[in-house]
């Protein structure tokens, strides 16, 4: 199972198998090999540093002590996905009220589009999609996992991942509007 | 001829008119996850195993396993000082012979009284803990803190920044669970624990350990609390089993 070798040339695998066999070091290794892609994940979800560290200590907590619900039948890294995007949306559900809205349209304001301020109204828009679609553009279009291993994190049909994409897709262009998406508005649009 | 449709079904992710997908994929990575997330993470992940571990031990037998037939052994010698111990209160039989009977079949318990013998096997083997086969176990159950807080102690003014060390320890450090070159072993748990048992044998309820400089060198501080209050020792980073690369101490803390 791979205990006699070095911590990093484990596989995920048998890391999480020598985890719950009580190696006391394995969930260490598997925590830096897959932290800063969840964190990246986290903080695309919630769009806020504080929240998304909350849940990703939530989330690691859990798969350490939930480690033998791991059944094999996706990759490790699907399976952390899939654990850190729950918690990051449980505790979205809880805490969004709290969230503001911001003052302006987003498309209101494209007077200087410098880099920095298009990806915060990107990460803006985004976080004004429905939680599904925002949850899938994070997964497949920012963090480039297929369409399959997004279902397979999130529990749906793969068909259920594209139609979120492409409703998402389309939404976001709305919000964002021709200046930052540089898509040209059909002739005609109001 | 007429064209063939698609089959109608959900877009194809690849097929993006709006861009958007490759304005998504555009953007910059968020970056690494933040030191202090990974220290604190790290040390829940750390809390949360010895959690896993406490109980464990706690249920373990405080005492070797023994095997049975050596269980069944000390129940015959014990048998046997009883018969020959009445025998020799009859007869005037001197004591040394018996302690020499009984270590032979005891093996590893010749200096064992017979009372401890016959304790052990009339209650199935639930005898009293003996402090010297249970000590790494219990060492082991002891919670310990390791902090990098840097702080510069002296020694002149040891006594006082231990006891403020013990005080106000500060947020616990990231324990690593490999040795950091930098840090050396004292900087893992187990580095830390292998380094308590090196400077003492006492039994101790808690050990907070803060990794700065002693005297201008790199060093760790270790305060031990006991029954009977603090201890605190001052050691090179290399303290280790049979290594206790001691600088200061033991101190008593006030």
């Amino acid at each position: 199972m791979g205990g006699d070798l070095p911590l990093e040339q484990r596989t995920d695998r048998d890391l999480l198998a020598q985890h719950c066999a009580g190696d006391g070091a394995a969930f260490g290794e598997l925590f830096r090999r897959h932290r800063d892609r969840m964190w990246a994940v986290a903080l695309r979800t919630t769009g806020n540093r504080e929240l998304a560290a909350d849940c990703l200590q939530e989330a690691f907590l859990a798969a350490f002590r939930r480690a033998d619900s791991y059944r094999g039948d996706a990759a490790v890294t699907t399976w952390l996905h899939r654990i850190v995007v729950n918690a990051c949306l449980d505790r979205l559900r809880r805490e969004r009220p709290v969230v503001p809205l911001p003052d302006r349209e987003i498309a209101d304001r494209h007077d200087a589009p410098g880099q920095v301020e298009t990806r915060l109204d990107v990460l803006e828009a985004l976080a004004r999609l429905p939680e599904g679609q925002r949850i899938a553009l994070v997964l497949v279009d920012m963090h480039g996992l297929p369409v399959a291993e997004a279902a397979a994190v999130l529990e749906v049909a793969e068909g259920t991942v594209k139609s979120r994409c492409a409703r998402g897709r389309a939404a976001l262009a709305t919000l964002l509007g021709p200046s930052v998406t540089g898509v040209a508005e059909p002739s005609g649009a109001p | 001829m007429s064209l063939r449709q698609p089959p109608p079904g959900p877009p194809d992710p690849d097929d993006d008119p709006t861009g958007m997908r490759a304005l998504l994929s555009s953007l910059p990575e968020p970056g690494p996850m933040p030191a202090d997330l990974v220290a604190r993470i790290t040390a829940s992940l750390a809390e949360e195993q010895e959690r896993r571990r406490v109980p464990r031990l706690l249920h373990e037998p405080t005492r070797p396993h023994r095997p049975l037939w050596r269980t069944a052994g000390l129940a015959a010698a014990a048998a046997a000082v009883i018969a020959v111990g009445a025998g020799s209160l009859l007869s005037g039989t001197a004591p040394g012979a018996l302690g020499a009977l009984f270590g032979g079949a005891g093996g590893d318990t010749a200096s064992s009284g017979a009372a401890a013998a016959s304790a052990e096997s009339s209650a199935g083997g639930a005898v009293a803990p003996r402090v010297d086969s249970s000590s790494a176990d219990k060492a082991l159950a002891v919670p310990v803190s390791i902090h990098h807080t840097a702080r510069a102690y002296t020694s002149g003014a040891f006594d006082t920044q231990a006891a403020a060390l013990l005080a106000s320890p500060g947020d616990q450090a990231a324990p690593f669970s490999a040795e950091a070159p930098s840090i050396g072993p004292i900087g893992t748990e187990i580095g830390l624990r292998s380094c308590l048992s090196a400077l003492t044998t006492d039994r101790y309820t808690t050990a907070t350990a803060d990794l700065g400089t002693f005297d201008g060198q790199p060093a760790a501080v270790v305060v031990l609390t006991t029954g009977a209050g603090h201890t605190a020792y001052a050691v090179q980073r290399s303290c280790s089993t049979g290594h206790p690369a001691l600088l200061m101490g033991p101190v008593k803390l006030r």
